[in-house]
């Protein structure tokens, strides 16, 4: 169903997906494997892709609050105030 | 010194010109434009103004409200700050649309819940919106059911065909549909 509606759209309409998991994960999505690799080849051909892996930013304001709850001092650094590693935001397949 | 027209029926030829803004308001601005002593071409100006601009805001509006877009997910209220590895930049250039939308291009918004993946996406409709393309955000699971739905009557085609009206489709939580 989706991939008739990607492949109707492919390099005429745009599509935005999200989804939680990388393109890997993506085979329960369609019925087989060969449709799975047609549907992200389309999607990916002339994509944007933003990663966004963060902690999520619901427990991070939950830690924000713990932390705040208990006084502590903002300006302490631990491994998870690190910027997270990732591929640049800015690469687009073409 | 009232020059009488037949108000009722130009009214009507308003309306057969499909002018409903000017159909309207033109006493408004028929009294001011006497009463500040107008040009005649000054009045007939500004009333071709205020046909386009309430076209305009009509427009707006209708797609705003076919884009089912979700409510209070602006681009200033996502916080850019959680996420360090987005570019507000290249977000805001995705949100002209220009370089892309026009093409058929695509836009993939990966990572774990709570990354603000659905509400960045909504947001960049709304922007999209505002810059008159046409979007529609939907779940994907609803959107796969109302396709399966048309399936099932044999008229998936059309369904689909039907859905090239929108320059966008946003498919949130491609994860979910099974």
């Amino acid at each position: 169903m989706l991939f008739e509606l990607i492949s109707a759209r492919y390099e005429r309409r745009s599509i935005a997906i999200t989804a939680n998991q990388p393109f890997g994960a993506w085979g329960k999505v369609f019925p087989d494997p060969a449709m799975t690799l047609a549907a992200v080849d389309r999607l990916v051909h002339h994509a944007t892709i933003f990663e966004i892996n963060v902690d999520s930013y619901r427990r991070r304001a939950a830690l924000d609050r713990k932390h705040k709850a208990a006084g502590r001092p903002q300006a302490y650094a631990t491994i998870k105030d690190l910027p997270a590693v990732s591929l640049p935001d800015n690469q687009t397949e073409n | 010194m009232t020059q009488s027209i037949d108000a009722a029926r130009l009214t009507l030829m308003l309306n057969d010109l499909r002018l409903p803004a000017i159909k309207q308001d033109w006493p408004d601005f028929a009294e001011r434009a006497n009463k500040e002593s107008w040009p005649a071409a000054r009045f007939l100006a500004t009333l071709a103004e205020h046909e386009i601009a309430e076209r305009d805001r009509r427009r707006l509006a209708r797609h705003l409200a076919e884009a089912q877009l979700l409510p209070g997910k602006t681009l200033d209220s996502f916080d850019f700050d959680v996420v360090p590895m987005i570019s507000k930049a290249h977000v805001m250039a995705i949100c002209a649309g220009d370089s892309w939308i026009d093409k058929g291009a695509n836009l993939i918004l990966i990572g774990g819940p709570g990354g603000g993946k659905t509400h960045l996406a909504s947001a960049i409709g709304l922007a999209l919106v505002e810059k008159r393309w046409r979007v529609l955000f939907a779940r994907t699971s609803d959107l796969v059911q109302r396709l399966q739905v048309a399936r099932r009557e044999l008229a998936l085609e059309a369904a689909i065909n039907r859905l090239d009206r929108f320059d966008l489709l946003i498919l949130d939580d491609l994860a979910y549909v099974s």
